[in-house]
């Protein structure tokens, strides 16, 4: 690569406001497959940075120990549904008629991800008073669950927006493609709880796998209506296994 | 185990987790090593570590193909991401981007490169100021000088050929006349490719 490409390549503070006023610009008229090259490193970055962020407010609500884990935690859960959703979303995309090449993917992705990554470390603070006014659980978990649900939305908008534009079928490649995106984002989620940590739980990186977040749905569902009988998510599936006896329990 | 490794260890699901781990960093490292061969800047290229399934684009396809400095680099530039923008549109129905492109952009840059070379050479040899004493270097110069107008031509006339593929693009989503694509990209290129014969010619004659 020539020297005129590296010296294009932007510093992290020109892309970070790029990424928040007009995250367009960083693909308008040039090559997706040159803009990957150049500028994906930098934008991990400031994908992993803000979500770290975010993931140490919400570990300060237990503290301890989950200062670093959350924080460790919190850019996976942004990052491992891309690695593992994205061919699926371009085959979408392809079969709704809508062209659209795998670079122009995943850039519209990265730069999604980005996006509400850093705007999840600027909605850090309005967490952190309330955790640190020792709020009930639950409320912290809503809070926690309504800061990601507003950053991810957002940036599923950004990453759409950036997808190329026409097509009868568009809308339904947006739908399809939010639905397997959405899926993974939740068990993903699932699999890497918890976050926030019940107040009385031990302190664990992650919790054994057990079973996939349906049931633990349908387990929350059934409390909610009264009926505590299995609480416990039955293992099942291929990577299901049973809980060893007495493992913290109770933390999302 | 206890602390964090140990954590780590204890969630990977027994020893299948570990081993697709593994798997995973050396499918990683190899991508890495691929694209830096490729010359993709080394904190992308050290990025496939951890993320090697978004950069597999990179690794498809012709090499990333490298902005030239040259007299035409921002027209060369603008026309590519013209057409390919035009071709990706849903309504340009069929129209596949393909590998030729790549190697025209490729092709068009490196022709770039080549007439940015030869204005440094006759802006340091040949820039007016004193006229060449020895008729034979007085020669070269007239002869460099027609091939590099010839060669600017040709890459003009690629350039504005790329526009009429976009047209003929346009007019077959509406009218509905097929576009051989992948045959106008070829002949673009061939006619890039006769630069270097008419310029080794006209280099050659005396």
């Amino acid at each position: 690569m020539s020297a005129s490409t590296a010296s294009a390549r932007p510093s992290l503070l020109a892309l970070t406001t790029q990424v928040l006023r007009s995250p367009a610009s960083i693909l308008e008229g040039r090559d997706p497959r040159d803009v990957l090259a150049t500028t994906l490193g930098p934008l991990l970055i400031l994908s992993v940075v803000g979500a770290a962020i975010f993931g140490a407010v919400v570990g300060s609500y237990r503290g301890g120990l989950q200062y670093l884990y959350a924080p460790l935690k919190m850019p996976l859960l942004l990052l491992v549904p891309l690695l593992v959703g994205l061919p699926a979303v371009r085959s979408l995309y392809r079969a709704c008629e809508v062209s659209v090449g795998h670079a122009r993917v995943v850039l519209a992705a990265v730069v999604g991800i980005a996006r509400a990554a850093l705007l999840a470390a600027t909605v850090g603070p309005f967490l952190w008073l309330p955790y640190s006014l020792d709020i009930d659980y639950h409320v912290a978990v809503l809070m926690m669950a309504g800061a990601l649900l507003l950053t991810g939305g957002i940036g599923v908008v950004t990453m759409i927006g950036l997808l190329p534009g026409g097509g009868r079928h568009r809308w339904l490649a947006h739908v399809a493609s939010l639905a397997v995106l959405g899926a993974l984002w939740a068990q993903s989620g699932w699999m890497l709880r918890p976050f926030v940590v019940r107040p009385s739980a031990d302190v664990t990186l992650w919790r054994p796998v057990e079973s996939d977040i349906v049931s633990g749905l349908q387990a929350a569902w059934r409390s909610a209506r009264g009926d505590y009988r299995g609480w416990h998510a039955e293992p099942g599936g291929l990577l299901g296994r049973r809980r060893a006896a007495g493992s913290p329990e109770g933390s999302r | 185990m206890s602390g964090l490794p140990g954590e780590i260890v204890a969630a990977g699901v027994g020893g299948l987790g570990l081993w697709v781990g593994v798997a995973y960093v050396i499918v990683g490292a190899v991508v890495a090593v691929g694209l830096g061969r490729r010359g993709v800047p080394s904190p992308t290229a050290i990025s496939a570590l951890g993320c090697w399934p978004l950069l597999l684009p990179l690794l498809s396809g012709a090499a990333v193909p490298a902005r030239s400095s040259g007299p035409f680099a921002a027209r060369i530039e603008r026309g590519l991401a013209e057409l390919r923008e035009t071709m990706a549109d849903p309504a340009a129905e069929d129209v596949a981007l393909p590998a030729d492109l790549e190697g025209l952009a490729l092709d068009l840059h490196r022709a770039d490169e080549r007439l940015a070379m030869v204005d440094r050479l006759l802006g340091t040899v040949g820039d007016g100021r004193e006229a060449p004493g020895d008729p034979a270097v007085a020669e070269g110069l007239i002869a460099l000088r027609r091939a590099r107008a010839g060669a600017a031509a040709e890459v003009v006339a690629v350039l504005d050929g790329i526009v009429q593929l976009r047209l003929q693009i346009g007019l077959r989503s509406l009218a509905g006349n097929s576009v051989p694509v992948r045959e106008r990209l070829r002949d673009l290129r061939a006619r890039l490719a006769a630069v270097d014969e008419i310029a080794a010619l006209e280099l050659c004659t005396p």
